[in-house]
């Protein structure tokens, strides 16, 4: 019985090898996020936060992978649309007393205007003059964030209310306090009915993970950007199966070619960018609710760095790699930063640890291990090794078949297009850039 | 109304242009040679000023008896700040970027290996030198209040003041004002420049590194050894970049971290395309435009905001306005790469029009 299974298994990998990486680094991921659970207190907080931010993440995530994965366009100024989106939206509804509804929507209008803005100067570049200036534009909105105290900051809740840079998320803080939104889940009836029917089962998940602890407005706001994000990646597939979605790979593989059979490439990757723009807008506007208040420090060049993350790990150009990124990287991050975890990980080597004291010494070297700083090194050297040996990511690119197509055409036809198609290659960007290292590996 | 201190400001400006001088070549050698924007040189530049105060506090603990300064002095810690940044520029160049062009792999992922590079290595120097440079003991006890510290050759600190007018009432106050560490800011910038403008022109072995630039095929037909080549380059430009991290360090007035480079990338890039890329000599006239633009928009945005300035008219006139808030002149690197790229993409001396490849 025993033998079936693990031959089943190993013919599983050796189907898809990628199997056995994801394995590799979800089961020490999933083992320490168990671990930081246990020694939780109230379980359901950490679930909250880790289900929040998967989800904002993933919106954002998905929306770089429409311009990464399908255009090939290295957008790095994401975190001006999470900016834009929950600057104004809080602004606009705390401060200006504009309806909820209206400033959402003006946020994501404003953050797809500047999307466009920005990609009519950008996205004829090549692609790290395109990264540089997307770099530079998610600067220049924290700029205006940071000094525009006329119109974009908020007035202080202590009583001179001078203008300050927090912006304090009333959305949010209202949230929590209207009445049914601001009850456990344990002091709900539907909460007592789950557990009656959890008692027949003789499971015992709820009572296990702290479920009644949970707030009426987070299981809401669960629920909510559940939806959103549901939809954004049915909108995203829906795109990359239509004929549009062929264009922007053909565009991705090779701009020339696609020029040269009349599609005007500039206007798709405009309306990429902006449609990428408009999603990770919403994303900011979920990315406000993670926030009692915040101020423009919060939205560094990181947090953009932190969506590549996402996606190179999970994989460039599929709905479901970005999803299965995400969930790694943000399972391993809020593990890393529960409080038990960090005090195990927190190290100081120095001239006074047993080890090499003496050698320290000389080298005046105090060495703080902390989790912070090494989450970063831990999933940027993962980030190299994927982009090395793995470029496709966990889960890669389903690829077109075109096999249907080419076999109703003649044997003499097919070898037009092959040549045709071997003839291109040679003259694509890639070889362009690269060229001669071929002749290294030769020599 | 008095003007604001303009010889002052210009001073300033002066002295940022030979930090972005000296700091930006080593982008420029490795943009022209391989083509690609290396987004972790912001790191070089971190971890050339940790390398040498790091130095600094090695050779303070074990040559505690050189006072006068003989080996412990700016110059020394500079040469290690090379050899250190240019060993780890060799190394990303051997464990990533070579094996990544083997794999001819995408512009792409050049830009986002070189990012995840930059990331690690000031995570890396957050965790071994702490976020600030403040050493739990403290062996030269002004190193920890005062990045600018003791025994640069001649004393670094030492000001120098030229007044030209004080108190006039159009003039206001006119004075120049620089330290020992902005002259030789300025001083080393150039030399740098000359050296290696001159090292790439008239000898073997840049001639070598500029057919390589060209073409890679071609240098290698013409017996070119490419690939000692490209280490080579990747070495002088990390080091380069490290030793002028290292003469810059003293300059600084509060104390660095680990962010301190990530905050001037933009600034480099700007220098790297509006000079043109390749041009050395170009970086050097854009270095000066930007930092005098930057200066200019605090000079003018800050006068805007006086009493009677140009916010106040406008709140008076139309009833609206918006801060024009010093601060701004950090986006300054933005507006000039918006419209160098929408104008002149190859920038003032570059030859090659790298920029635009796409449809």
């Amino acid at each position: 019985m025993k033998r079936v299974d693990v031959s089943r298994f190993s013919s599983l990998v050796r189907k898809h090898p990628e199997l056995l990486i994801g394995l590799a680094l979800a089961i020490p991921v999933v083992l320490l996020y168990l671990y930081a659970l246990t020694t939780l207190e109230v379980k359901s907080k950490l679930l909250f936060s880790t289900a929040s931010a998967l989800l904002v993440f993933f919106v954002g995530a998905i929306s770089l992978d429409l311009e990464v994965g399908s255009l090939g366009l290295p957008n790095f100024g994401k975190v001006a649309f999470f900016a834009l989106g929950a600057y104004i939206s809080a602004l606009l509804y705390s401060v200006y007393d504009v309806s909820y509804l209206v400033a959402v929507i003006t946020a994501l209008i404003i953050s797809s205007l500047f999307g466009y803005v920005l990609s009519i100067p950008t996205v004829r570049l090549r692609a790290d003059y395109f990264a540089i200036m997307t770099i530079a534009g998610g600067e220049f909105i924290r700029f205006v964030f940071q000094n525009e105290k006329r119109w974009l900051w908020a007035p202080s809740i202590l009583p001179p209310h001078t203008p300050t840079q927090i912006i304090s998320n009333r959305a949010k803080i209202e949230l929590t306090n209207i009445s049914p939104f601001n009850m456990r889940l344990g002091d709900m009836d539907i909460y007592h009915v789950l557990e009656s029917i959890e008692n027949l089962l003789r499971i015992r998940i709820f009572t296990a993970l702290d479920i009644d602890q949970l707030f009426v407005w987070e299981v809401t706001l669960l629920t909510v950007f559940f939806l959103i994000a549901l939809a954004t990646y049915w909108f995203i597939e829906r795109i990359r199966r239509s004929p549009y979605g062929r264009t922007l790979r053909a565009i991705r593989e090779d701009d020339i070619t696609v020029t040269s059979v009349g599609k005007d490439v500039f206007r798709f990757r405009w309306q990429v960018t902006t449609i990428s723009a408009f999603i990770c807008g919403l994303a900011g506007v979920m990315y406000a609710f993670s926030f009692n208040a915040f101020e423009a420090s919060d939205f560094r060049p990181e947090l953009t760095f932190v969506l590549y993350f996402y996606v190179i790990i999970g994989g460039l150009g599929n709905g479901k790699g970005v999803f299965v990124g995400t969930a790694l990287v943000t399972l391993f991050m809020q593990a890393a930063s529960v409080e038990a975890v960090q005090r195990n990980i927190y190290m100081h080597v120095g001239p006074d640890s047993p080890l090499f004291g003496s050698f320290l010494e000389i080298l005046q070297l105090d060495i703080f291990i902390n989790p912070f700083n090494m989450r970063y090194v831990v999933l940027g050297t993962i980030l190299i090794l994927f982009l090395i040996f793995k470029p496709g990511g966990l889960i890669p690119e389903p690829r077109t078949d075109n096999e249907k197509y080419l076999s109703l055409l003649t044997p003499y036809e097919r070898a037009r297009s092959d040549e045709a198609v071997s003839a291109r290659q040679s003259l694509t960007e890639k070889e362009r850039l690269f060229e001669g290292t071929e002749d290294e590996n030769d020599s | 109304m008095t003007l604001p201190n303009l010889l002052n400001h210009a001073t300033l400006a002066l002295v940022y242009a030979g930090v972005l001088i000296m700091l930006t070549i080593g982008l420029n050698m490795v943009y022209s040679v391989l083509k690609f924007s290396n987004f972790a040189h912001a790191e070089w530049v971190t971890m050339g000023m940790f390398a040498s105060w790091w130095f600094l506090q090695i050779l303070s603990y074990i040559l505690p008896w050189d006072t006068a300064h003989l080996l412990n002095n700016l110059f020394v810690h500079a040469v290690f700040g090379f050899l250190i940044v240019g060993i780890f520029g060799i190394l990303g160049e051997v464990l990533v970027f070579d094996r990544l062009r083997k794999l001819k792999a995408g512009l792409d992922s050049a830009i986002v290996a070189s990012i995840a590079i930059g990331l690690i290595v000031r995570n890396f120097l957050a965790m071994v030198f702490g976020a600030y440079p403040e050493p739990n003991r403290a062996i030269c006890p002004t190193c920890t209040s005062q990045p600018s510290l003791p025994g640069f050759l001649p004393d670094l600190n030492n000001i120098v003041t030229i007044k030209l007018v004080e108190n006039d009432p159009i003039f206001g106050t006119q004075w120049i004002r620089i330290n020992a560490s902005g002259i030789l800011i300025i001083v080393t910038s150039i030399a740098m420049v000359l050296a290696i403008d001159y090292v790439f022109r008239h000898t073997k072995f840049g001639i070598a590194m500029r057919a390589t630039a060209d073409s890679i095929e071609l240098a290698q037909v013409s017996g070119v050894d490419t690939r000692r080549i490209v280490h080579y380059t990747w070495f002088l430009a990390a080091g380069l970049t490290g030793m002028g991290a290292a003469i810059y360090r003293p300059y600084l007035t509060g104390p660095f971290n680990s962010l301190t480079g990530l905050y001037m990338l933009l600034p480099f890039f700007a220098v790297v395309i509006l000079g043109g890329v390749g041009s050395f000599r170009g970086g050097i006239i854009a270095a000066i435009i930007i930092a005098y633009a930057r200066q200019a928009t605090v000079v003018i945005f800050s006068w805007f905001q006086y009493p009677g300035g140009l916010e106040e008219i406008l709140e008076e006139h139309i009833g609206f306005t918006i801060t024009f808030s010093p601060g701004y002149a950090d986006a300054i690197p933005f507006v000039i790469l918006i419209i160098v790229l929408l104008i002149r993409p190859r920038g003032i001396a570059g030859s090659v029009e790298a920029t635009r490849e796409r449809v």
